[in-house]
């Protein structure tokens, strides 16, 4: 464990018309996790939940919680195992129907 | 197969019109999370790890041609192009959209589908035997029964907000292929002496945190007593099952706490006060009407004096003769054969399939399977009614869409759930690790050497990869921010139905695959003659050889 | 609270007591189930006036069954929606019990359950305040489903198949034939 990496928690949440993965950020809502703002201490956090239960009263997003991250050259990276899959997956060739051939179609989402 | 009437299609599509009020009530705000998730569920929409998942539901695993296109063009309209079929014999989509699921739903009724209580806590698809209706040793096609539960048990006033999810099974065949001892209700299809329908019925069996096989409380009711029965069963379980702790709260737990006699007599004793003689004449009634849907086709006989097989085994196709031998299973007429699609390609990822495969067997099954196709609770399909005559065009047509791996109850046939790529459940990964053991054992000469074995996984203690109840189980966990992999064998899910034992200690994600090569070696080795299966090995000698193998020091 | 019954919004003529309250001489009250069984039960029995009990969802009704000829009203709670124990309760009451008095939900009361509640016997709904009543008006229907309700009133897709399914049969169900 790199004890010299800066700790913090973001907010995630799934966007309530298409159930994308969103984090919030300095502009709201947004797919890219670079882009989350990072709470440093417990004030900041809870200045953040209270913006995201904001989001699920006007219906944007739905299920916020908060992840622990550190910091990787300036990029927030989930610690649990399970928000890291989350953020990142699913993992390369979990999608396509056989391994040979025929590639899956990708619909633009 | 079952076609809609009018109030089929109607009872869909009203159903279809109020879900689509309700999402568009939570959009706007009127309706809450809390108070729009169990409407969603029982729509069939969970939210995942990354996105809304819709589960379909495939009634007794029985699709049409025409079903099948229908799936993929929503695959391909709505999602990535693919779907996967799940261990109830439903199909799971991972990408949907809210706002487009009433119209996705809409394209499912015009094809009698939907997608109505596949989640929630309701009674959910009751399941049956693939081979239903085929089978050589069927007593009879269960699915006319599965088809009256289905719609008995569909916004049924009473049951449709259980303590927790409630699963059904129904079998029709001497042996079991619908694996009733690990559901919340199973049921074997029996004739009494004069030849009457009715059921022995077992009840809370399950798998999940606390694997339970059903017990029987009743060795035999008769067929039109059966839903008055089954009221009673779930009165008793609506009433008396846990609702303080989601782990503790299906049925199995209630039989458990009562014991199974206190248990059965409180279920005869609301049988005996609430059984309504309507309720049998009604499924007299339904049952004569159901019927006839499952009539077997128009088979034309195609056994024109020598099989047509053995012109191509004969000539030295060894890739067909392997096909036919472990794809194929015995139908009830000899000059049929009952076809399994293996979906489970070495690296591939199992129970999926891409849009372009579902057309290729959907034109499949319409030319040699009097359009019918079956899903199974395996994650592999079927093809029910293929005469003996068209088996090589089919083999051949298959394997040009990686749909002819003949790997049918062999180790490369695995079951694997979704897992941490895509379940919010999840503790660990699976599909990773089911690729990487398919593609270790790859060798079909060495999968036949080692004969039937059946191996499946679970991503998180929820089992809903069947683990406990296969040959080798494998589930996933996490200990300390890392994936680890337990080992169970064991495990048996029809006749012999049994729950597989924990080996030991769970490995790392890069030492599993030699830790269940170290299984196979074990067996391999020391079996007493290849006849021996691996059960029939494990039963044998227990675990120790096991243990050793994988956890004595080096 | 507002009452939804008969299609529509009705004033309430209940009062709900609570256990501490004393019971008033007249009108049409409603008790707890431990209130009706325990000491007061002569004075609840003689009493003038409408006698209704409320019944939480672990609460056995067939504790009631001995009271129903002198109550007019039972009311089910509902303390989450989601608690399923209530259509048990009310089906009892009407198609076990023969129980005719109105059967009210209380609690979280949703209007999407209101096809399932009137199936299973409920004939009144405390609407949760703050709910819009205009949804309950606009949604409150029954909706068409398979299987028939225990008192042969609503229509069923099944008795609307069999509209005469025939004497109950002695015979039962004979195998399927095949050919």
């Amino acid at each position: 464990m790199e004890t010299d990496r800066r700790t913090g928690t973001i907010i995630t949440a799934n966007r309530l018309r298409d159930g994308r993965v969103v984090f919030l950020g300095a502009g709201g809502w947004t797919t890219e996790i670079a882009d989350a703002t990072v709470a440093s201490d417990e004030q900041e956090r809870r200045a953040l939940e209270a913006l995201a239960r904001q989001s699920v009263v006007t219906c944007e997003v739905v299920a916020p919680y908060p992840v622990a991250v550190v910091d990787d050259r300036g990029r927030p990276v989930p610690v649990a195992l399970r928000e890291r899959w989350r953020i990142f997956g699913p993992g390369p060739g979990t999608e396509t129907g056989y391994a040979g051939g025929g590639e899956a179609v990708r619909v633009p989402v | 197969m079952y076609r809609y009437d009018d109030r089929d299609a109607e009872f869909v599509r009203e159903r279809i019109a109020r879900f689509r009020d309700q999402v568009q009530r939570r959009l706007r705000g009127e309706l809450g999370e809390e108070e729009f998730r169990p409407w969603r569920l029982m729509n069939g929409v969970y939210l995942q790890l990354h996105a809304y998942m819709l589960r379909v539901a495939i009634p007794y695993g029985t699709l049409s041609a025409v079903q099948l296109r229908r799936l993929a063009d929503i695959a391909e309209r709505y999602d990535r192009g693919y779907g996967h079929f799940t261990t109830r014999q439903n199909i799971q989509f991972n990408w949907p959209r809210l706002v487009d699921i009433p119209d996705i739903l809409e394209q499912l009724a015009e094809v009698e589908m939907h997608a109505i209580q596949t989640s929630g806590n309701c009674i959910r698809n009751i399941t049956c035997d693939p081979w239903a209706g085929v089978a050589a040793d069927e007593i009879e096609d269960p699915r006319p029964w599965c088809e009256l539960l289905r719609q008995w048990s569909s916004d049924h006033q009473e049951f449709t907000f259980l303590p927790r999810k409630f699963k059904v099974a129904v079998s029709g065949g001497r042996r079991d292929r619908a694996a009733v001892r690990i559901h919340d209700i199973g049921l074997r299809l029996r004739h009494d002496d004069e030849g009457r329908t009715g059921f022995e019925v077992m009840v809370g069996g399950g798998l999940g945190r606390t694997p339970i096989l059903a017990k029987t409380i009743r060795e035999w009711i008769p067929g039109e007593e059966l839903l008055s029965y089954l009221t009673a069963i779930l009165r008793v379980y609506n009433r008396y099952g846990r609702r303080d702790n989601k782990y503790k709260a299906r049925i199995k737990i209630l039989v458990h706490e009562l014991g199974t006699e206190e248990f059965r007599r409180q279920v005869e004793a609301e049988y005996t006060a609430g059984r309504r003689p309507e309720l049998a004449r009604l499924t007299v009634a339904e049952i004569a009407r159901i019927r006839p849907f499952f009539a077997p086709p128009d088979y034309a006989d195609r056994s024109p004096g020598t099989d047509p097989c053995a012109k191509h085994a004969a000539a030295d196709d060894a890739a067909f003769r392997r096909w036919l031998s472990v794809n194929t299973a015995a139908h009830r007429r000899p000059d049929h054969a009952i076809v399994e699609i293996s979906l489970k390609p070495p690296g591939g990822v199992p129970g999926n399939m891409t849009a372009a495969q579902m057309r290729l067997v959907a034109t499949l099954a319409e030319r040699c399977s009097h359009g019918e196709i079956r899903v199974t609770a395996e994650q592999n399909l079927v093809l029910p009614h293929v005469a003996r005559a068209d088996l090589h065009t089919v083999w051949e047509t298959l394997d040009t869409a990686g749909l002819a791996t003949p790997n049918l109850g062999h180790l490369s046939d695995i079951v694997a759930c979704p897992g941490l790529d895509f379940c919010a459940l999840a503790t660990a990964r699976s599909i990773p690790v089911a690729q990487a053991i398919g593609r270790r054992f790859a060798d079909l000469d060495r999968q036949y050497e080692i004969g039937p074995l059946k191996l499946k996984m679970s991503g998180c203690i929820n089992a809903c990869g069947h683990h406990h109840v296969a040959h080798i189980g494998i589930l996933g966990l996490e200990k300390r921010g890392r994936e680890s992999y337990q080992i169970t064998l064991g495990g048996s899910g029809g006749d012999e139905a049994a729950i597989g034992r924990v080996l030991g200690p769970g490995f790392a994600a890069e030492e599993i695959v030699d830790a269940v090569e170290r299984v196979i070696t074990t067996y391999l080795t020391n079996r007493r003659d290849p006849r021996e299966t691996f059960l029939d090995y494990l039963r044998r000698v227990g675990f120790q050889p096991f243990k050793d193998a994988l956890y004595a020091p080096v | 609270m507002p009452l939804f019954k008969n299609g529509r919004f009705v004033d309430d003529p209940w009062l709900f007591l609570a256990d501490g309250e004393p019971l008033p001489g007249e009108g049409m009250v409603v008790v707890s189930l431990a209130r009706l069984l325990g000491s007061e039960a002569p004075a609840l029995a003689d009493r003038d006036g409408w006698l209704g009990v409320s019944l939480a969802p672990a609460e056995p009704v067939e504790k009631l069954r001995p009271w129903l000829p002198r109550l007019a009203l039972v009311a089910l709670a509902f303390p989450v929606f989601t608690d399923g124990r209530p259509f048990s309760t009310a089906r009892l009451l009407r198609e076990r019990y023969g129980f005719t008095g109105e059967i009210r939900a209380v609690g979280q009361v949703l209007v999407d359950q209101y096809p399932f509640m009137v199936r299973s016997g409920f004939d009144a709904f405390a609407v949760p305040r703050g709910s819009e009543l205009r949804g309950w008006q606009e949604r409150a229907r029954p909706h068409l489903v398979y299987q028939p309700d225990g008192r042969g009133e609503a229509p069923s897709i099944w008795r609307l198949r069999h509209p005469d399914p025939g004497p109950a049969s002695p015979r039962g169900i004979p195998r399927m034939t095949t050919a």
